[in-house]
C-alpha cells in the first residue's frame, strides 16, 4: 500500500496535470511554506501556492507532471518528475516562444500529522528552461 | 558504510575537500549521472569535468548540507553551494562575485557506490548572481 503523504503528493501533481489547480493545492496546509528555488520565489500560504500553480499554465497552458518518481521518508516526501508543455503564454520578461520544453524538477515535501504539507521545496533547472526556450544563449 | 554515508563523503570529499579523484570509488564504474549542469547523462569522468570547471571557478567553493534522508536505495540530500568567482568558469572571466545557490542531489546507491545520480542545481540563480545572465 502506497505512503499516505506520497498518495497525497501524486493526488496533487495529477490533479495540477488536469489543470484544477484548487485541488491540486489542498495538499498545502491552509499556512504551509513553499520555496521555488528556480524562481526564488516563496508562497506562504495555501492561495499564494494556488496562484503560482496557475501561473504556470499561464505560461504554459498545455503543462503537465510525467515520469514521477516518488520516496517517502518519516515526515518527508522526495519527488523527482519532468514538467513537459509548448511556452505559448508569456514568461515575464519573456514573450511567450511557442516552443516545446521538457523541465527537471525535484521537490522535497515535510508533511504534518494531519498529512498536510508544511513545507516545500521546488528545485528546477530554470537556466536549461530557458535555453530549450530560447531566451537565453548558453553562456559563452 | 550506510547510504546515507555514500552520499554525505561525496560532498564531504568534492564540497570541502576539492579532492574530485577521491570521489570516484563513491560511483560505480558503470554510475549514470542526471545533472541540470549538462544537457545529457554522464559517467563519472563526464561529470569529474565538471567538478574541475566548478573548482577552476570558484576556489573557495563550500556547500552546507541541509537535509537529508534515506529509503531504501535512495538517498535524498537538500544543499547549499556557495564560492567567489575568481577564476575561469567555462570561458566565463572571473567576476569576483559571490553566489549562494540551494540544490538536491537524490541517489540511488548499490553495494554501497552511487550507481545513479539526479542533480538538479538552480544554474540559473547562480548565473544571474555572479551577473553574467539577466535577472527576471
Amino acid at each position: 500500500m502506497e505512503n499516505k503523504n506520497v498518495a497525497s503528493l501524486r493526488a496533487a501533481h495529477d490533479a495540477f496535470s488536469a489543470h484544477d489547480f484548487a485541488r491540486a493545492a489542498q495538499v498545502v496546509a491552509p499556512t504551509g511554506r513553499v520555496v521555488d528555488h528556480g524562481r526564488g520565489l516563496t508562497a506562504n500560504s495555501r492561495a499564494e501556492f494556488e496562484v503560482w500553480l496557475q501561473d504556470r499554465a499561464a505560461m504554459s497552458s498545455d503543462i503537465r507532471i510525467v515520469d514521477q518518481e516518488y520516496i517517502a521518508a518519516g515526515d518527508w516526501v522526495t519527488a523527482r518528475f519532468r514538467a513537459i508543455g509548448v511556452q505559448d503564454g508569456p514568461m515575464p520578461p519573456f514573450p511567450a516562444s511557442g516552443k516545446p520544453y521538457s523541465l527537471d524538477v525535484c521537490e522535497v515535501w515535510r508533511f504534518g500529522p494531519d498529512g498536510l504539507a508544511v513545507e516545500g521545496h521546488n528545485y528546477s533547472n530554470g537556466l536549461g528552461l530557458l535555453m530549450q526556450l530560447g531566451h537565453l544563449s548558453a553562456p559563452a | 558504510m550506510s547510504n546515507q554515508s555514500v552520499s554525505t563523503r561525496f560532498f564531504e570529499t568534492y564540497g570541502q575537500r576539492h579532492d574530485v579523484e577521491g570521489c570516484r570509488p563513491l560511483f560505480a564504474a558503470d554510475a549514470v549521472i542526471h545533472s541540470s549542469t549538462a544537457p545529457a547523462s554522464l559517467d563519472f569522468e563526464g561529470y569529474a569535468q565538471i567538478g574541475y570547471a566548478f573548482l577552476n571557478g570558484f576556489a573557495d567553493l563550500g556547500v552546507e548540507i541541509l537535509d537529508q534522508f534515506a529509503a531504501g536505495d535512495r538517498v535524498a540530500t537538500r544543499v547549499a553551494w556557495s564560492g567567489t568567482h575568481t577564476g575561469e568558469l567555462n570561458g566565463i572571466p572571473p567576476t569576483g562575485r559571490t553566489f549562494r545557490s540551494e540544490a538536491i542531489v537524490i541517489d540511488r546507491i548499490v553495494n554501497g557506490q552511487i550507481k545513479e545520480r539526479w542533480d538538479v542545481s538552480n544554474m540559473l540563480s547562480m548565473m544571474q548572481q555572479l551577473g553574467v545572465m539577466p535577472a527576471a
